[in-house]
């Protein structure tokens, strides 16, 4: 069934037979391609739209469709792709909405995005890497971090790490939930002031 | 399609990025269930939505796990190497009194009763034991372990599989660890053994160890330093340096990495296997022949199959529990 799966042209005829091939490679492509390109995405959005409370919203919306239509066929410049679903969607928000944000026009050249460079991920060395996941280790806040390293870095169980902090599991799950979603935020850039919580 | 088309979802992103988070926590856990994992799946299929959060939140977890590959010398008294600026130092005294109290206790407990106990993982299996002297002991995928602690010995012993040890200094009771017929005598130290058919392979980090075979017919001993990897086979032992990079892939598997240098593929598809309940099955010599580098996750045999399929343009089958990579 996964015949003629070898070369590129193969790959994309493999996700239209649903094979359990395509899954990876547009998965691939999401967490390779795009969601380095997060913080860029974001910028954008802020930009160009007023009310910062749709701009999650917004972005995964645009992440729902580009995925979706990855998933039939790759697109050949992803930050051209991106920026353009962006550009349409708030277009037909403002359709829709009726609501003319103050900046409605998309302002590429504004932003200094250039649409042919590469795009962080395949810059980004190794050892930028290791730097970079320290520092998103430190941007948490305390408690945050002190269960995060000891659950992912040092691999301890919840239990160890409920003894050793003094807190109950139950407590060490909430602050691993917590920890989890703030520091996909910082690594992909979603807050770049993450909030700070009690 | 048509819903994507009107607008946003009903449910708001951070509404569904925070259920990702919960959902990653839980499968975590020690005790997650096929259950957990169909009720899991059920809610990544009911929308891209869901499922791409969590592939987010999944990716960054992943991400940071690096860490631990790079950094040989994880293990330290409490969370952090160097605790970065903000750290509270109320907490760190709280975490530090905890440290003790634990040793406390774990002390008390072992001159009361001697303490044996056996410990296993699956097939993808990783567990992290504090054993009541305070020695840490890390276990591989598809491990067996028995320690045994009394008032005059430390014992540990593998009967399979592979084990990171950080074993609490005490120069009264040597640590001995047991494999087949090999033996590891140490007073406080970190260290890893792997034990294979017909092969044992012991990594030093840190300290001194004595390793001996007792049974075999050539009687032989090394004491170790740090750096050292030693690989016993049937016929005798030899001992190469390893350098501090060298060390960490070594210990790669600690991050659930594994670390590749021109490895051929049917080497590379027996690690993966170490850690898989779905086998790689490479299937012909031309497929074999291919040589991989780089750092991979372990548990990721779709990621191995990619690479094997994009980069050395090979096919790839997937069949009951086996992917079948070929030319």
């Amino acid at each position: 069934m996964d015949q003629g799966l070898g070369h590129n042209s193969g790959i994309r005829s493999a996700a239209h037979q649903g094979t359990p091939m395509s899954v990876p490679e547009a998965l691939h492509w999401f967490l390779h391609e795009v969601l380095p390109l997060e913080a860029m995405l974001l910028q954008f959005l802020r930009h160009n739209w007023r009310d910062e409370s749709d701009v999650e919203d917004l972005l995964h919306d645009i992440y729902v469709r580009v995925y979706e239509a990855a998933q039939k066929e790759l697109p050949k410049n992803t930050k051209a792709y991106l920026f353009q679903a962006a550009r349409n969607l708030i277009a037909n928000r403002v359709r829709d909405r009726k609501v003319v944000p103050m900046d409605a026009v998309a302002d590429l050249d504004a932003l200094g995005i250039a649409i042919d460079t590469p795009g962080p991920d395949q810059v980004l060395a190794a050892r930028d890497e290791l730097r970079r996941l320290k520092e998103a280790i430190e941007m948490l806040p305390p408690r945050y971090r002190d269960v995060v390293v000891l659950r992912r870095i040092r691999n301890l169980s919840r239990k160890e790490i409920a003894l050793r902090l003094n807190l109950s599991e139950a407590s060490v799950s909430v602050y691993l939930t917590e920890g989890m979603y703030a520091l996909a935020d910082i690594l992909y850039g979603a807050h770049t002031n993450p909030r700070k919580r009690p | 399609m048509s819903e994507f088309e009107t607008g946003p979802n009903t449910e708001h992103a951070v509404a569904i990025k925070r259920q990702a988070a919960a959902w990653l926590e839980r499968s975590d856990r020690v005790d997650w269930s096929e259950d957990d994992q169909s009720e899991l799946n059920a809610w990544l299929g009911a929308s891209t939505a869901n499922f791409l959060a969590y592939q987010r939140v999944a990716m960054a977890w992943g991400r940071a796990e690096r860490l631990v590959a790079l950094e040989p010398n994880g293990f330290q008294p409490i969370g952090l190497a160097k605790p970065p600026a903000g750290h509270s130092f109320s907490l760190r005294a709280i975490a530090l009194v905890a440290t003790l109290a634990i040793f406390a206790l774990g002390s008390s407990a072992y001159f009361m009763m001697p303490d044996t106990q056996t410990y296993t993982t699956p097939v993808g299996g990783h567990q992290t034991v504090t054993l009541a002297d305070g020695s840490v002991v890390e276990l591989n995928t598809d491990s067996v372990f028995r320690a045994d602690l009394g008032f005059t010995h430390r014992s540990g012993l593998l009967k399979k599989g592979e084990a990171y040890f950080s074993i609490a200094h005490d120069a009264n009771r040597p640590f001995v660890v047991t494999a087949g017929d090999h033996k590891i005598t140490v007073l406080g130290t970190k260290f890893s053994v792997r034990k294979e058919v017909g092969k044992l392979e012991v990594t030093l980090v840190d300290g001194r160890v004595w390793f001996s075979t007792e049974n075999g017919a050539p009687s032989q001993s090394a004491l170790m330093a740090p750096g050292d990897v030693l690989v016993a086979t049937a016929t005798g032992i030899s001992i190469k340096k390893e350098t501090r990079k060298g060390l960490a892939d070594e210990l790669a598997w600690r991050g659930g990495i594994l670390v590749f240098h021109n490895t051929p593929l049917a080497e590379a598809a027996q690690q993966y296997n170490r850690y898989n309940r779905e086998k790689i099955v490479i299937g012909d010599s031309f497929a074999a022949a291919h040589q991989i580098s780089g750092a991979l996750p372990a548990h990721n045999t779709q990621e191995f199959a990619h690479i094997a399929q994009r980069l050395f343009g090979l096919q790839v089958k997937k069949a009951e529990g086996e992917i079948v990579i070929s030319r």
